[in-house]
């Protein structure tokens, strides 16, 4: 491990080395994604002014809920979006096969290739809010929900990592498979930017037993607000944390899967 | 047992049919098979320095995947440096170098050391060990000229030799380049070439390289290997490949005045022109100096040139058995 994080650090110490040449465009692409999302809860904020909050959900609830999910998202693109998810462009252009010619995990090689700089901006933007809404709600966290929020978090950057990978792994059979990530991943996952209580039992269901996303923010932040229901509901939510490892293995395996088919292996 | 063994390799890939119907291609895909090498047997020794050729989609790509341990053989064995490469690649890893010719490994924009320095880790490469190599091929290569300078501003030569030495940093046994010199002009081919050389000689490093240039295995390699349909064609030493495979050779001269036949035995052909006279022949089968002393007692000469067989028109007819 601390290899790892000795070889990680070097390598991000060498790509701002590389983005120093091109600073204005750096700290500028870090305003604008800070900028975006600082947009997306402020919306949430009019939205709550203006019709006095969403199925009983109020400003904070909502920046926490959406801060879960950004955070995780964030915090795993540093890690692998530029590169395991774009995993198509790695075997097209080569690159693969110069990873498998080195004596280093492939996954890691490909986390160390690029820092995803842009995505700092947003860890940002959700951290602020993320300690905003917690100050306001202070009541909700006791020591165990502190820890509780803790694995939650980790939990959810499991999520995301694994989805990740796994869109990626996709690569070593169709071809573009970040579009079809675009579907599932993306636009499925923006449903639980709200509390997905507002939508019908079935995409509940959907969201999680088949895409678990919900698994991400959504039952953590029933635990964190108080506002489980039923018994269901908090197991889920206690669940978050395990989903997260098992998918991440699930991923892992598929990956392996994935590579062992690019190179012929069981022909 | 050589540093690198293949024995009845096979390679075959499932490939499949594109459908066009999006149903049928859910359903019921269709696959064909393609053989890109067929039992192929190999033995190099450590220190020689091999160059592969052949057409494009002979195979010699897929043979040196199979030898660094990118690809997994259908069947058959691949044995590098006492390993099998698709069951212990990180191991085989530390042991071989690889440049890809059209790929760099070099950082863009930052100093040819800043890569080395990342590849000083990634390998774990002692700093004594590191320092020291850095300064030989620094000699060997010409690297300290530019080993601060970001990579954008070097020269496509600069750059191949910067993906040398980067890929023989940790001291690798077997180094594999693919298309080393693709690309470069004249002058740089020259000096890559030379590099290969010395480095071979320096360290003894297995070097094997695939290539279209015929004058790359001419002037590098002292083995040939040739891969045509997945088969390998020829193996051997380059003098042996000359000496079996000769080809045309011919003489061109120039008489002093018009003449209008000349008759020399065994030989292929004789076109005349003027006083320009062209004779096609198998040097197997006469010598230019008999030809010349036969030439000469029918006329005088003011100008010849012999032409010996260009081994890319000997090439080309062993392509053309496709």
């Amino acid at each position: 491990m601390r290899d790892f994080l000795s070889t990680y650090w070097l390598y991000i110490k060498t790509f701002f080395k590389s983005r120093a040449e091109y600073r204005v465009g750096f700290l500028f692409g870090m305003f604008a994604n800070f900028y975006c999302y600082f947009i997306t809860f402020a919306t949430y904020w009019v939205l709550v002014s203006g019709i006095g909050g969403l199925a009983g959900w109020g400003f904070e609830d909502l920046s926490i809920l959406y801060g879960l999910s950004l955070l995780s998202y964030a915090v795993s693109g540093t890690l692998v979006w530029y590169t395991v998810y774009h995993m198509g462009e790695a075997i097209t252009t080569g690159m693969l096969d110069m990873y498998l010619t080195r004596p280093c995990g492939i996954l890691q090689q490909m986390i160390f290739q690029r820092f995803g700089d842009t995505f700092l901006g947003q860890i940002i933007v959700t951290i602020v809010f993320l300690v905003v809404a917690f100050v306001n709600k202070v009541e909700v966290l006791t020591w165990y929900k502190a820890i509780y929020l803790i694995f939650a978090i980790i939990g959810g950057i499991l999520i995301q990592i694994a989805s990740m990978i796994l869109i990626g792994s996709l690569s070593f059979w169709i071809l573009r498979s970040s579009e079809f990530g675009e579907i599932v991943y993306y636009d499925i996952r923006s449903m639980t930017q709200y509390p997905i209580s507002i939508f019908p039992k079935w995409i509940r269901i959907i969201l999680t037993f088949v895409f678990p996303w919900a698994f991400i923010n959504y039952y953590p932040s029933l635990i964190l607000l108080n506002k489980v229901e039923t018994t269901m509901e908090f197991v889920l939510g206690l669940l978050s944390p395990i989903v997260g490892v098992v998918l991440l293995f699930i991923s892992l395996k598929i990956f392996q899967i994935g590579l062992k088919k690019y190179s012929g292996a069981g022909n | 047992m050589g540093v690198i063994e293949l024995k009845n390799v096979n390679r075959a890939f499932k490939i499949t049919k594109r459908e066009k119907n999006f149903i049928k291609f859910m359903f019921h895909r269709q696959f064909e098979i393609k053989e890109a090498v067929r039992d192929i047997n190999i033995s190099i020794e450590e220190g020689e320095l091999v160059g592969f050729i052949g057409p494009n989609g002979a195979g010699k790509s897929t043979t040196i995947k199979m030898m660094s341990g990118i690809l997994v053989p259908s069947s058959g064995s691949v044995n590098v440096l006492g390993i099998v490469p698709y069951e212990k690649r990180k191991q085989l890893a530390r042991q071989i170098g690889v440049v890809f010719g059209q790929r760099s490994q070099l950082w863009w924009d930052l100093p040819v050391a800043d890569t080395f320095l990342l590849i000083k880790k990634l390998y774990e490469i002692d700093d004594i060990v590191y320092q020291k190599n850095v300064e030989e091929y620094s000699k060997l290569l010409g690297i300290d000229e530019f080993l601060n300078q970001p990579v954008r501003q070097l020269s496509l030569g600069q750059r191949m030799r910067a993906d040398l030495c980067a890929a023989l940093l940790h001291n690798p046994k077997i180094l594999f380049l693919d298309e080393p010199t693709i690309g470069l002009d004249v002058i740089v081919k020259k000096q890559i070439r030379e590099m290969i050389k010395k480095i071979n000689e320096a360290r003894n490093v297995t070097v094997i390289l695939t290539t279209h240039d015929m004058k790359d295995v001419e002037e590098v390699c002292d083995r040939i290997i040739m891969i045509n349909r997945g088969q390998i064609v020829l193996d051997g030493a380059l003098e042996k490949f000359r000496e079996e495979f000769q080809g045309t050779s011919e003489i061109e001269a120039v008489t002093d005045k018009h003449i209008s036949s000349i008759d020399i035995p065994n030989v292929e052909h004789i076109s005349i022109d003027d006083c320009n006279v062209k004779i096609k022949f198998n040097s197997r089968k006469i010598n230019s100096a008999e030809i010349i002393n036969c030439l000469m007692k029918q006329c005088t000469l003011v100008h010849m040139q012999i032409h010996e067989p260009e081994i890319d028109d000997i090439i080309r007819n062993l392509y053309s058995y496709k």
